[in-house]
């Protein structure tokens, strides 16, 4: 009887933890189930289409998310590096125009202390437009010759050449490096049919983030080209308006100037002293007739001669010890202005580049806009419920 | 009586050093664990239930009616209280997991506590009540006043334990903050334990926010103090069932053996 009430009751026992593992596993399968089904329910499971570098890449909600952040960081390096790779070709395109005007100043000195040049300069010193004539060689030799005025005239062809060459590549480069980030974090599908509204195009956005910034760049070009030169109309005119009065202001210069300035000045009364002795001595020998006039004339002749070669020696002597000063202050005053507009064309472009930046954000961020659009918010995963 | 005392204290210190594993092994063993737990909840509540339903019945039907062993409680009973069980048990289990050093010793004062007042009521029961029915009177009368004590106990506690400060914040981002990792591994699990953390919070917050101003946050103090009393009432009832349920199984062979034997 014992035995029995004994064993009656472990079955009970074995039966009440049997009964109470089956409850929990129902209690565990339900909840499994419910669990499922809310998530389910709750998970990104639409599917989007990624249109970026003709390629169409398939990817779910949380996948979206992350290639989006990835543009956005991508995108603004990227930015950053255009900005960074235009500051340093403007840098160089400066180094490389300056250097035309820069070289050609010895050919300039060369000239300047030739014999044709400087019976040229004697000749505008007795004329009179001594300086008109010293600043058109000027601007002859160092910027029309060297090809630096055709150059500065090219900037603006150049810098954009060179903006778009770096935007299509930058854009190419970033096009690719998501492409290969993603393409194998795509969702398998069987058989892909994206709804429309599920199609984001990154290609049209970059196009747009890139087009927007290069056009602020342009504007820049258009509205600052008045600007970095004062006054000056194109950038083309910066040689012939800024860079030639300041050369032509220059000590050396003027004082290479005044050396001939002077000489002429002070040949004029001599050579006209000449000219009343040879009337003189025409009226002398010979009171009337044309025979009075090739007298006079040889007196003349004579006497300028003389007057001319002694003191032109004189004035290439006093000429050259002021050549090495000439040239040096030429060279300096290019590299000095060079500087200057370095710094102006740089300020400008970082002015430029701000705008520039803000469009491209703003056509970056309107995939992040559009995304968010077409993206369903879930509030546990604000909460992070599903994920860790 | 004294070996329900013994059990009681081994299945208390078998849940503490539950809660004291290492995640996934914790993982792994809470499966029995829950599965005892729902079978000695069980036990308790299904034989208050019964007993309920048998002074009902006793009440309205004739003592040879059949209809006495029909309606006395059968399946439909036992689910119902297993799903009771189950989901106590899983409610207190997850409370467990992450509970203060202070709140386990009001657990563990409440093992003596159980025993003293199954004694002492079975005493002064002897000589009034039945005694066929005396122990599951006796258990029935114990379950609400070591509730009662250890709620206010378990309240008292959790009043004066520090909390995250969430004062002034939205409860929106006092949930993003301040949401702690689940260590569970399994889904589902996991899901819970972040839901009964989220509720923990909640009432934190609730109560938390609700100190400032009065006359704003009065339905902030109904909520924080509802969820308080709820969840604190929900895990010590489900402690002391669990508690109670051992002396029942120990009772229930006595009774058996005691039947058998008359």
């Amino acid at each position: 009887m014992k035995a029995g009430a004994m064993k009656n009751g472990s079955i009970r026992r074995v039966a009440l933890l049997f009964m109470a593992a089956v409850a929990v596993c129902a209690v565990l399968l339900a909840l499994n189930v419910g669990y499922r089904l809310l998530s389910k329910q709750l998970a990104d499971n639409r599917v989007f289409a990624v249109l970026v570098d003709d390629q169409r890449l398939l990817l779910d909600g949380k996948t979206l998310d992350a290639f989006n952040a990835d543009l956005q960081r991508l995108g603004i390096s990227h930015q950053a590096s255009l900005e960074q790779q235009m500051n340093a070709w403007v840098d160089q395109w400066l180094d490389d125009t300056f250097v035309l005007a820069l070289d050609a100043v010895p050919g300039y000195m060369d000239w300047y202390y030739s014999m044709p040049g400087s019976y040229t300069r004697l000749y505008y010193a007795i004329s009179g437009d001594l300086d008109a004539a010293l600043r058109e060689r000027l601007e002859s030799h160092l910027l029309v010759q060297s090809g630096f005025e055709q150059r500065l005239a090219d900037f603006d062809r150049a810098l954009t050449r060179q903006l778009h060459g770096i935007l299509g590549e930058q854009g190419q480069a970033l096009r690719q490096a998501l492409v290969q980030r993603y393409s194998d974090r795509q969702v398998e599908l069987a058989e892909p049919k994206i709804d429309a509204r599920q199609v984001i195009d990154v290609n049209a956005a970059l196009d747009r983030a890139f087009g927007a910034s290069a056009g602020d760049i342009q504007r820049w070009q258009i509205s600052s080209q008045a600007s970095v030169v004062a006054g000056v109309g194109s950038f083309a005119l910066l040689a012939r308006h800024a860079i030639l009065p300041r050369l032509m202001r220059l000590g050396s210069v003027q004082a290479a100037r005044q050396v001939i300035a002077g000489f002429a000045a002070r040949l004029a009364p001599r050579m006209a002293g000449a000219v009343t002795i040879g009337g003189s001595a025409a009226a002398v020998a010979a009171p009337t007739g044309p025979s009075a006039l090739v007298a006079g004339g040889i007196a003349f002749a004579t006497a300028a001669g003389t007057i001319v070669i002694t003191d032109f020696a004189l004035l290439k002597a006093e000429e050259a010890v002021m050549r090495e000063d000439q040239e040096r202050q030429l060279h300096d005053e290019l590299v000095v202005f060079r500087e200057s507009t370095r710094d102006q064309l740089q300020a400008q472009l970082q002015a430029a580049f701000g705008p520039a930046g803000e469009s491209y954000r703003r056509g970056v961020g309107g995939i992040e806009d559009e995304t968010r659009a077409k993206r369903q918010f879930h509030i546990l995963d604000q909460w992070r419920f599903w994920d860790a | 009586m004294q070996r329900p005392l013994v059990f009681n204290l081994a299945i208390f210190l078998l849940l503490l050093g539950w809660s004291l594993l290492p995640g996934v092994l914790r993982g792994w063993a809470m499966l029995p664990l829950w599965i005892a737990c729902t079978a000695l909840v069980f036990t308790g509540s299904f034989e208050a239930a019964r007993l309920r339903r048998r002074v009902w019945l006793d009440q309205y039907l004739l003592a040879a009616s059949p209809w006495h062993r029909v309606l006395r409680g059968g399946s439909v009973m036992i689910a119902w209280h297993l799903l009771i069980g189950a989901l106590l048990s899983l409610f207190m289990l997850i409370k467990l997991q992450s509970l203060a050093v202070a709140l386990w010793v009001v657990l563990a004062l409440g093992l003596p506590l159980i025993a003293w007042l199954l004694r002492s009521l079975s005493g002064r029961l002897q000589k009034h009540v039945l005694p066929q029915a005396r122990p599951a009177l006796v258990r029935r009368f114990t379950v609400p006043l070591a509730v009662c004590v250890l709620t206010a106990l378990y309240l008292v506690v959790t009043l004066s334990l520090g909390q995250p400060d969430v004062r002034g914040l939205n409860w929106d981002s006092a949930v993003t903050q301040h949401l702690q990792q689940s260590s569970s591994q399994f889904a589902p699990l996991r899901f819970l334990e972040r839901l009964y953390m989220m509720l923990e919070l909640t009432l934190q917050w609730a109560l938390q926010n609700a100190l400032g101003g009065t006359e704003r946050n009065g339905g902030l103090a109904v909520v924080g103090w509802s969820l308080l009393l709820l969840s604190g009432s929900a895990f010590i009832w489900a402690y002391v069932r669990l508690m109670v349920g051992v002396d029942a199984l120990f009772s229930q062979r006595r009774g058996a053996s005691l039947q058998e034997l008359s």
